[in-house]
């Protein structure tokens, strides 16, 4: 199951099938238990914001849109945290929802 | 008694700033002679070399060129690279050898022109590398913008403002305004910390610290030194994440290496009379100060506002100005805390010289996003 990074618009995350344990930077392991039975699944890309930050210097040459942006550390209700852009008025503690843009998952409150 | 090493025998120290004209290898060797100095060594009594990454040079064997260029012909060398703990970690490492007997005489060194030997866009966009490489990176993140990311998860959790950040800037110009070789000297107001530029906010200019040219080094004996003898009483180290996205915010890892160095000194943080903890924004420090211990949770920004790390305060911190003041550039600027802490221990800082008998300093530092963690633990013998 392929996600954003490789050019699907949808968030994946990892299952130990062994331990149970969740996690979202891919592996080919369990962190927890070195099982290497690991099921991808799709996340609903609904959380909570953990931490936002509005970036106003950004590096030229580097992957980001003009300044300035946001960014944020969402918690997702299948408890993994996914980094994300996000508009400038976010706060910790949020409910959100994720969508895309140039490919890369950004992070909006929820109506 | 006979007290044991390992020995802190020798230090050295160049100024920190904007300074073209020296290599890496230069910045190195600098540094390494001021602490072969400093401690009575001549490169040839050395039998181990570390050395520490750089980023404008990334040289595949950092302690052989540096072994080679002073004329050392160590039976051990090795290039270390955890991130800004590297300094410490290369320390750790130096105990541990003579520790295990592997080694007499042990020579730690770091530098680097990384304010003057790249642009700024390239020094911003290799740093952000600590971040994950498809997950994070694209994104558009830095590394201020990391940082930025766990002081407002601080700032919420704990119903603060950026401006009770703001205090630890202050503090470490002020003290920075009495150190030669400084990168800024000139003092600022929480006011100053709040109307500079915007960053990645809740971090503003002065909440982060400046990239400069400089180098550092110990010497690290198995015997004791010529004059006033600082040992390494302890060491710990905690490794528990690389990315941000993966980190405990509860448990950086700091509390559990603090806690091995202090244990094997047979200390506590009520014991230290003199910091220096990694404060490469205003936040790392926040943090860092408040797992280990030296301040309650929420509460280090009150702590240096009422002047708690003052070098006339309880606990005097980074007197040298730290990495906001003196300044960073790279390995080195872990160890400018090391140095500045030994200095003070031989009651040999002059003008700056905290008031006392200091005996018992404790140095952090931290690499990455809060991701490797070194304390050291020294005591004035």
């Amino acid at each position: 199951m392929r996600d954003w990074t490789q050019g699907v618009a949808q968030l994946v995350y990892q299952q130990c099938a062994r331990c149970g344990h969740r996690w979202y930077l891919p592996r080919p392991a369990c962190p927890r238990c070195a099982a290497t039975a690991v099921e991808r699944r799709r996340s609903t890309g609904i959380g909570t914001v953990v931490a936002v930050t509005t970036v106003h210097r950004a590096p030229a040459g580097g992957h980001h849109p003009p300044t300035p942006f946001g960014i944020c550390l969402v918690e997702l209700a299948e408890a993994v945290r996914v980094m994300g852009r996000c508009p400038t008025d976010l706060a910790p503690g949020d409910r959100v929802g994720v969508d895309f843009r140039d490919g890369v998952p950004r992070f909006a409150k929820r109506a | 008694m006979r007290l044991r090493g390992p020995w802190l025998a020798g230090v050295g120290l160049t100024p920190f700033g904007r300074q073209p004209g020296r290599s890496v290898l230069d910045w190195q060797a600098v540094a390494a002679h001021d602490a072969l100095d400093d401690a009575g060594v001549a490169p040839r009594q050395v039998d181990a070399v570390l050395a520490g990454y750089a980023t404008t040079t990334g040289h595949l064997m950092p302690a052989d060129l540096l072994a080679e260029h002073l004329g050392a012909r160590p039976d051990i060398a090795y290039g270390m690279s955890v991130g800004g703990a590297t300094g410490l970690a290369m320390v750790a490492a130096a105990a541990r050898l003579i520790e295990a007997g592997d080694a007499e005489v042990v020579l730690v060194a770091a530098g680097e022109d990384r304010a003057s030997g790249q642009s700024t866009d390239t020094s911003t966009r290799t740093l952000a590398q600590v971040g994950h490489r498809e997950h994070e990176v694209p994104v558009g993140a830095t590394v201020p913008a990391y940082y930025a990311l766990l002081a407002s998860r601080y700032l919420a959790e704990h119903g603060l403002e950026p401006a009770d950040l703001a205090p630890f800037a202050v503090q470490m110009r002020a003290h920075a305004a009495a150190v030669d070789g400084a990168h800024f000297r000139s003092p600022i107001t929480v006011a100053d910390v709040g109307s500079s530029a915007r960053i990645a906010e809740p971090l503003r200019l002065l909440d982060c610290c400046p990239v400069s040219d400089g180098g550092a080094a110990f010497v690290v004996t198995a015997g004791p030194p010529r004059d006033v003898g600082v040992r390494i009483a302890g060491v710990g180290e905690a490794h528990r994440h690389q990315h941000v996205s993966e980190a405990d915010f509860d448990d950086f890892g700091a509390r559990r290496c603090a806690g091995q160095a202090l244990d094997r000194a047979g200390r506590g943080v009520s014991d230290i009379d003199i910091a220096g903890v990694y404060d490469s924004f205003t936040i790392t420090v926040a943090l860092l100060l408040e797992e280990i211990g030296f301040s309650a949770p929420g509460r280090s920004g009150a702590d240096v506002a009422a002047g708690r790390f003052d070098r006339a305060g309880a606990l005097p911190l980074n007197t040298h100005g730290g990495l906001l003041s003196y300044g960073h550039c790279g390995v080195a600027g872990g160890m400018a805390h090391l140095v500045e802490v030994v200095t003070q221990l031989r009651r040999a800082a002059g003008g700056r010289q905290v008031a006392g008998r200091p005996r018992t300093g404790f140095v952090h530092a931290d690499g990455g996003v809060l991701s490797s963690h070194v304390s050291v633990v020294v005591e004035a013998a």
